[in-house]
């Protein structure tokens, strides 16, 4: 069975679920709350040191970060979580894998669904500030370039995660153990972050998805390309190679 | 073609030193229904999901349709319908996207769905969701997700699980009908001899994860023949005067077990009588196929 089509199949096992209300509604409403506080408090942000330097989009994005670097660790948690829960809750793994279908190929496309929800996630979130600043009326052009290198940056920087909580979800079959995992580590990023050794852990790094001067890129780029392929890997592997009891 | 559809040699799995399936060796023929009997934890599971390439054997082989299932497992897979346990399923979807995730692995036709739906009577319920259905729909869908792509060979781990008479006797039925309509070989696993007696044509019995007996269930049944049993008095005369008459006869407990069928009884009755002995009991003992499983898998427990 080629890629494509298990990989179809795993598209359509998420239709009319939850998924998308976490997809879709998760990235709009942090953008509504940057809205609300963007808007409100506008004014104020603006007699902010360096406010003149980055531009009204760059308030923006400066209000969003620290609190999207949080949700979108556990947003992928719950993606990961709802992708296995699927074939956890009624026993679809046994049917699934008997299948003519190389557990590869099933491991490799749900890797592929969770980073492309990721993506959507993302591209809400944009399109979620985009229409955000329109609506508070952001005197300059919108920042292409800076919003576009953010969303790079978390794009990238997403796959080790990513790989980490696909490959926790994959292995338990209590739904809480990888949700409690990714959460934790989620919540505990800013904390790995103040070490130099632990900001380049996964769930960290989309603290410095900033595209601002002095905000240490390499962390999300390095850890999304080093630890995104070699922990889908090495989950790969252990996958093959396991019982499904 | 090779012989056997199903063949294993001395499979055996180790889970963290007990021991679930223990040198197995099964061989199922081409186009028969094969039942596959033990008590509950028997192995019988463990050794359908090494058949299906679900469990990595610790020992031993299995080959399908003649070729090494862990070299060919995809294409042998391709040929193999199986329904372990409990029906899986993805309850936020509907019976006939359910199917269609099976077809679309498969392969195989869209319109198979509509076949397979109708085979388990689920077309008017193809549009609601799975998890609205009853246990004996999502068991009848775990069925129609077995067949389709037409597979040669299938395999139903514990089919009736769970379900209530009706469903049992329909389930039954399908299984029975399937091999001659489609030509499929199918090998069903049970716990109730009962369930498998009717349908099988031959059964492997398997009690801590070791094979007791495998072969015809007439095989089986002529391990139990009828008997007479008799009680009479001065049973030791009364013995001798029907060995002589030629019976062969058994005593046990001061009652005689004479190896014929009912049908000597009242011939049997009538010479005890005139030769001047009191009868006080006569009937027919013969040894249900039940009593001998249990018999067999009692015996294994206890060694």
């Amino acid at each position: 069975m080629r890629l494509p089509d298990v990989f179809a199949t795993e598209v359509y096992k998420q239709k009319n679920g939850i998924m998308w209300w976490l997809v879709i509604g998760g990235p709009l409403l942090i953008a509504g709350l940057i809205f609300i506080d963007v808007w409100v408090r506008y004014d104020y942000l603006l007699t902010k040191n360096r406010s003149a330097e980055l531009g009204p989009w760059g308030i923006m994005l400066g209000e969003a970060v620290y609190l999207w670097a949080m949700f979108m660790p556990m947003g992928i948690t719950l993606i990961a979580a709802i992708v296995h829960y699927r074939e956890f809750s009624e026993n679809a793994w046994k049917h699934l894998l008997s299948l003519p279908v190389t557990r590869g190929s099933v491991y490799v496309s749900k890797w592929l669904l969770i980073v492309l929800l990721t993506y959507l996630a993302i591209l809400f979130l944009m399109l979620g500030f985009f229409v955000a600043g329109k609506i508070i009326g952001l005197s300059a052009p919108f920042a292409f370039g800076s919003y576009g290198r953010y969303a790079l940056y978390q794009a990238v920087g997403a796959l080790g995660i990513i790989s980490i909580q696909h490959w926790l979800s994959s292995r338990f079959k209590n739904v809480i153990m990888p949700v409690a995992i990714g959460i934790g580590l989620s919540v505990c990023a800013i904390f790995l972050a103040q070490s130099k050794v632990l900001s380049f852990f996964p769930h960290a790094t989309i603290l410095y998805t900033m595209p601002f001067e002095g905000v240490e890129n390499n962390r999300p780029l390095l850890s999304g390309l080093i630890a995104g392929p070699v922990l889908l890997v090495l989950g790969l592997l252990e996958f093959r190679r396991r019982d499904i009891v | 073609m090779a012989a056997f559809v199903i063949e294993t040699n001395n499979l055996t799995k180790t889970f963290k030193g007990f021991k679930p399936v223990d040198a197995l060796s099964l061989q199922v023929k081409k186009g028969e229904v094969y039942g596959f009997l033990g008590p509950n934890g028997a192995g019988k599971t463990t050794t359908i999901r090494m058949l299906l390439g679900l469990i990595r054997p610790t020992k031993g082989e299995v080959r399908i349709f003649g070729k090494p299932l862990e070299r060919y497992r995809l294409e042998i897979a391709r040929k193999i319908g199986s329904m372990v346990e409990t029906p899986s399923y993805y309850g936020h979807l509907t019976g006939y996207e359910n199917l269609e995730i099976t077809r679309k692995l498969l392969d195989a036709e869209r319109k198979d769905i509509d076949r397979v739906l109708e085979i388990v009577r689920l077309t008017e319920w193809r549009n609601t969701k799975v998890k609205t259905y009853s246990l004996g729909m999502k068991q009848r869908l775990g069925i129609a997700q077995a067949l389709i792509g037409k597979p040669e060979l299938l395999i139903l781990d514990e089919p009736t699980n769970g379900l209530d008479p009706a469903g049992i006797h329909e389930i039954r039925d399908l299984i029975v009908t399937l091999p001659e309509q489609m030509n499929m070989t199918v090998l069903v696993s049970s716990h109730i001899l009962q369930e498998v007696e009717r349908i099988a044509d031959r059964v492997g019995i398997i009690n801590h994860g070791k094979l007791l007996f495998q072969g015809e269930l007439a095989e089986l049944q002529s391990r139990s023949q009828a008997k007479i049993y008799v009680e009479a008095d001065r049973p030791d005369e009364a013995a001798r005067l029907l060995f002589n008459t030629g019976y062969r006869i058994e005593k046990r407990e001061g009652a005689l077990y004479i190896d014929a069928d009912k049908s000597r009884a009242a011939e049997i009755n009538k010479s005890l009588i005139l030769n001047g002995y009191d009868v006080s009991h006569i009937s027919e003992e013969r040894k249900s196929l039940e009593d001998i499983f249990l018999e067999m898998t009692k015996e294994a427990q206890s060694v």
